[in-house]
């Protein structure tokens, strides 16, 4: 075998191509960042709100106490501070729904008012020394009625005061001996998004 | 890093960008909920108790109605039947009765006690619920019990008849009394 043909039994690499590769080891190597420049910035601390609430007891009144011996025209009042504790305001609304044959139809309902102060008692005589607001009509507990508290600002409190009723047409055939709770599932929702420019 | 593995990267991020927008907005309400206390309605019922009989008297089992049946009653007698009428409602109430018998002729005067009567004898004041009547004519006003009061009554019979055997059942109603009130305090 000549030495010209034994040069030949290895394949060829153009010259270019071995340029590439040595420009990609160059880059590989750091040189690339030789090429570019930064500059940097941060913008000022963006903090979500928290959006929270708190409904709790007040007046002297407990919401989950029991009440027996109930007939027709009695009533009870409960009263509750319904606090945004969040940092933006919410628009609040709340969901009635029954439970036992008491909630059901013609028996208990549930009106809903609002005090712009907390309810004072005097001599077992609650009243409220702001003005008062319907926030929910008498309405029966069967009919799960919707309740609109309306908005309150982080940090305000609304001051509310519900009253069940028997209705006087309660009839101790169908409801004699039965009884019912009702539950209040309030939402408070955050306005949607806006340009905070 | 592999191109391919970089292109599956970002479309995984993409859809799960996705799947958590709907969530996320759900973190942007406050909920609060509370059930009240059970609510309970009043019941209204009454019943008699078991009673004691004259010696030509038998029955008297309680319940809401109480039915005796008298034996060989003699124009100048009497037979008498014993028992206690309970309001066994929550709440106070009227009691009304009715009365019938299987055959005319039979009147009927009941009388209460002050304390339970002890071998036809009542030991402390009597008051009268119906005159002599004949039975089934009247209703019957027992008058208002508190829950869980009892009366002490007798039943007394006579008849205008020679001899009469027959049978009378009295029943009684509940009706409630209470009125409403403002039960905020329980």
């Amino acid at each position: 075998m000549s030495k010209h043909a034994a040069r030949r039994s290895f394949p060829a690499i153009p010259v270019s191509t071995a340029a590439v590769i040595a420009a990609v080891g160059l880059i590989g190597a750091g040189t690339y960042a030789a090429w570019t420049s930064t500059a940097g910035t941060t913008t000022g601390t963006y903090t979500a709100a928290t959006v929270t609430a708190t409904e709790v007891d007040h007046n002297a009144t407990v919401f989950t106490s029991a009440i027996s011996n109930l007939v027709p025209d009695d009533y009870a009042y409960r009263y509750r501070t319904l606090s945004n504790t969040g940092s933006v305001t919410q628009a609040f609304t709340g969901a009635v729904s029954g439970a036992g044959t008491l909630a059901g139809s013609g028996g208990l309902t549930i009106q809903v008012d609002k005090c712009t102060v907390a309810w004072t008692t005097v001599a077992t005589v609650s009243t409220c020394t702001g003005s008062t607001t319907a926030v929910l009509a008498s309405a029966g507990v069967s009919t799960s009625p919707a309740i609109t508290y309306g908005s309150l600002a982080a940090g305000a409190s609304d001051f509310l005061r519900y009253k069940f009723t028997i209705p006087t047409a309660a009839s101790y055939a169908t409801f004699g001996g039965t009884t019912g709770t009702v539950t209040v599932a309030i939402t408070g929702a955050a306005p949607a998004g806006a340009d905070r420019t | 890093m592999p191109a391919w593995l970089v292109v599956v990267l970002m479309v995984g991020s993409v859809l799960l960008g996705s799947a958590i927008g709907p969530g996320v907005s759900a973190a942007w309400t406050s909920s609060t909920t509370a059930t009240t206390g059970t609510l309970t309605f009043a019941s209204v019922s009454a019943s008699f108790g078991a009673g004691t009989n004259d010696a030509n008297v038998s029955g008297g089992a309680g319940g809401t109605s109480y039915a005796v049946t008298i034996t060989a009653l003699l124009l100048t007698g009497n037979a008498n039947t014993y028992t206690t009428l309970t309001n066994t409602s929550t709440v106070s109430a009227s009691l009304t009765g009715a009365m019938s018998a299987n055959l005319p002729g039979l009147y009927v005067a009941i009388d209460r006690c002050s304390v339970a009567w002890a071998s036809g004898a009542c030991s402390g004041s009597t008051t009268s619920i119906l005159t002599s009547t004949a039975v089934g004519t009247p209703a019957v006003s027992y008058g208002t019990v508190a829950a869980g009061g009892s009366l002490f009554l007798r039943y007394r019979y006579t008849t205008l008849l020679a001899t009469v055997t027959a049978t009378v059942t009295a029943t009684v109603t509940a009706a409630s009394t209470a009125t409403g009130t403002n039960r905020t305090a329980g």
